[in-house]
């Protein structure tokens, strides 16, 4: 029959349940659960055993540090079988605290091939283990070795009552984790779609926002306080013509604004398009432009004549001209390249 | 059973404040908070009435959650907010900054306390003869606290313990979901922004299976391997196509559609970005052929006919009869037009 623990011992339970809540990632979990239960189960050697499939998690973290951690897993395989908890563990699926010295009498131990060869190194003369997990994808289970058989009754009362815990604050860095990681992931995903994103919180303000997006606004918005409410002009875009997205041409580049149709929160998402330099296009004069934009739109000669106000044989000359300096056989190439090049970015409206 | 010593509470009490502890962390979202505490914290504290208190100007929430439903609550709230100012608890907490479990028979008799606004116009409605309360957070913008009513003044000594010692533990339970809802509301809207731009993700586990799918993402995928199912696992030509050089699109067309599938650069894990490029309805209504679509390339190419002929391996009357025929249905006056139009309808 199990004692009963003192007021100070449940506060000391109580307090390492808080402590394992305060673990803020599955990444930093292993070393925090070793943290957390160090006082209440003083050993001299504890370790927490990790295996998820899911994530490919294989991982036997130690209360001290040893270089050869690679070797002595070796080792320990080999001789497992012959381990005492792990043996009652798969025969029972009983994960309650048990230690060696409620198996086998101190000489049992010391004759096992597992203490000569691993345990003895390690001082562990006796072991006390709790299983929090154990299913097909992911077992977690914690040890705890000392120099003699000195665990006591109390101590197993502690592990038994923190063990529903371990498993609980395991299952919620596990959920943290699980946001964090899509989190980075639909980060990484939306940057080589070419797209930044800054969200705005309930007050119009920018709260949240992709790496670079901020700095991409900054391009166009100097004055924007990155944390403040939107630019102006953006403001009054989102505010009234949502559904078109905003333009703002910069010296080398255009920014382009959209806003997503269904969002919760209201969202901007920038681009950039860089007008990349054409061969020969800085050459241009800015009347070859405009009739490049004409041409590259599907229009003839009389026509873009008509659009400009000038006479067909000068639209002729503009065109011989343009197909000239950007070293293109005929019309369409020049269309095309034009458009590849961002050199028509703005869409003209036919009269 | 036992109580040791002069504990404050017995193994079993203490039992209790453990299995309630492990209720409040078990509590999965912000929005479920109140209800979750006010049920995990009801055998700990038995009461006729009790209330959870949220503000948290930053979310914009302002929570007011009883354990039942109280009849004219609108009035009740009304008159709490009128007379707050002389509540004893609240002054108490206002003054010592103490959130520790404190009642209105620690402050005042039962006749002082009958004498009070707040009590005639709210409390006595409620049957609460006693208050204890618990402030689990007061900062700025930030407030939380738990209030316990009974009809006698019968508060035990353990009771107050028993809050205090799971005080701690709800701050930290909010502490996390708040934390975890900031994470939730992020990646929703990068979803939002991801569908926007045209894309879906699948991202992998270690073990090839899918550790999370943007919803479209798997539809998508459906539509190209038919017989799949890829929901439950990425088809296997997906996977295979991973294994191969990063820099070099998956494709597959189907229909008048093609999906593309791409692999983020500086990815962690293994992601797949889905998209689909439909080749849009023309204005005419038609639909360009495969080898329309193919003079279509070369012609925005700035290719002349007899070059066509020659690349496509037709005569050049053939190709002619194309380029008219793609004028036509595109519904452009000449090649040029044409070729404006390529970029949309091109694959």
């Amino acid at each position: 029959m199990s004692p009963p623990l003192t007021h100070e011992e449940h506060l000391e339970v109580l307090a390492c349940i808080h402590e394992l809540h305060r673990c803020r990632s599955l990444a930093a979990f292993p070393e925090h659960v070793i943290r957390a239960l160090a006082p209440l189960i003083p050993s001299n050697l504890s370790a927490f055993n990790e295996v998820n499939m899911p994530r490919g998690r294989i991982l036997a973290t130690m209360s001290r540090h040893f270089p050869n951690l690679a070797d002595m897993a070796v080792v320990w395989e080999r001789h497992s079988g012959e381990h005492p908890l792990l043996r009652y563990i798969v025969e029972t699926g009983d994960g309650q605290a048990v230690k060696v010295s409620d198996f086998m009498s101190e000489a049992e131990w010391r004759g096992l091939h597992l203490y000569r060869n691993f345990y003895r190194e390690l001082d562990a003369e006796d072991q006390m283990s709790v299983t929090i997990r154990s299913d097909a994808g992911v077992v977690l289970a914690l040890a705890f070795n000392r120099p003699e058989r000195s665990f006591t009754e109390r101590e197993r009362v502690k592990l038994n009552l923190v063990r529903p815990h371990v498993l609980q604050a395991y299952a919620n860095a596990e959920e943290l984790s699980g946001h964090l990681d899509q989190k980075q992931d639909l980060e990484t995903a939306l940057r080589e779609t070419g797209w930044g994103m800054i969200a705005l919180d309930a007050a119009g303000r920018m709260a949240t926002a992709t790496p670079g997006a901020p700095e991409c606004l900054a391009r166009y918005f100097p004055d924007a306080d990155p944390e403040g409410p939107l630019p102006a002009a953006l403001a009054d875009w989102l505010a009234t013509d949502p559904r078109t997205p905003f333009t703002l041409h910069g010296t080398e580049s255009t920014l382009i604004v959209r806003s997503p149709r269904r969002s919760e929160r209201p969202l901007v998402l920038l681009s950039e398009e860089r007008r990349r330099r054409l061969a020969g296009a800085d050459r241009l004069t800015p009347r070859e432009i405009e009739v490049l934009r004409w041409l590259a739109e599907g229009k003839s000669n009389p026509e873009i004549a008509t659009i400009l106000g000038v006479s067909a044989g000068t639209v002729k000359l503009h065109v011989q001209s343009i197909l000239a300096k950007l070293g293109v056989e005929n019309r369409t190439a020049a269309a095309t390249a034009a458009r590849e090049h961002g050199l028509v970015a703005t869409s003209l409206r036919s009269p | 059973m036992s109580t040791a010593g002069d504990s404050p509470l017995s193994h079993e009490e203490h039992l209790d404040v453990l299995a309630c502890v492990e209720r409040l962390y078990q509590c999965r979202s912000l929005a479920a908070f109140p209800d979750h505490v006010l049920a995990a914290v009801a055998p700990l504290v038995p009461s006729t009435l009790s209330a959870f208190n949220e503000v948290n100007l930053a979310r914009n929430r302002v929570v007011w959650v009883m354990d039942r439903a109280v009849e004219s609550m609108a009035v009740i709230q009304e008159n709490w907010e009128r007379h707050s100012a002389e509540h004893p608890l609240v002054r108490y907490v206002t003054e010592t900054g103490d959130g520790q479990a404190i009642k209105i028979s620690d402050l005042l008799s039962e006749a002082a306390y009958h004498q009070l606004a707040i009590y005639q116009t709210v409390y006595r409605g409620l049957g609460a003869e006693d208050q204890m309360s618990l402030t689990i957070r007061s900062d700025e913008g930030i407030i939380i606290a738990l209030a316990f009513n009974r009809r006698q003044r019968d508060f035990t000594e353990s009771e107050r313990v028993k809050l205090n010692l799971i005080r701690p533990h709800l701050l930290q339970a909010y502490a996390n979901l708040e934390e975890l809802a900031g994470h939730a509301d992020e990646t929703a809207d990068l979803r939002t922004a991801l569908r926007e731009t045209g894309h879906g993700l699948i991202a992998l586990d270690a073990t090839d299976g899918i550790a999370h799918a943007s919803p479209g993402a798997c539809e998508c995928l459906a539509r190209y391997f038919p017989g799949a199912e890829p929901r439950a696992a990425v088809p296997a030509d997906i996977l295979e196509w991973l294994t191969t050089d990063p820099t070099t699109p998956f494709t597959r067309a189907a229909g008048d559609g093609r999906l593309v599938v791409r692999r983020p650069r500086g990815a962690e894990r293994r992601l797949i970005l889905v998209s689909e490029e439909t080749r849009r309805c023309l204005p005419t209504g038609a639909r360009l052929t495969d080898r329309e679509m193919d003079v279509l390339h070369w012609l925005a190419a700035g290719k002349s006919n007899a070059e066509i002929a020659t690349i496509l391996g037709l005569a050049h009357g053939t190709v002619k009869r194309h380029v008219e025929k793609l004028i036509a249905k595109l519904g452009v006056q000449n090649r040029t037009g044409a070729a404006a139009r390529a970029r949309d309808l091109l694959p």
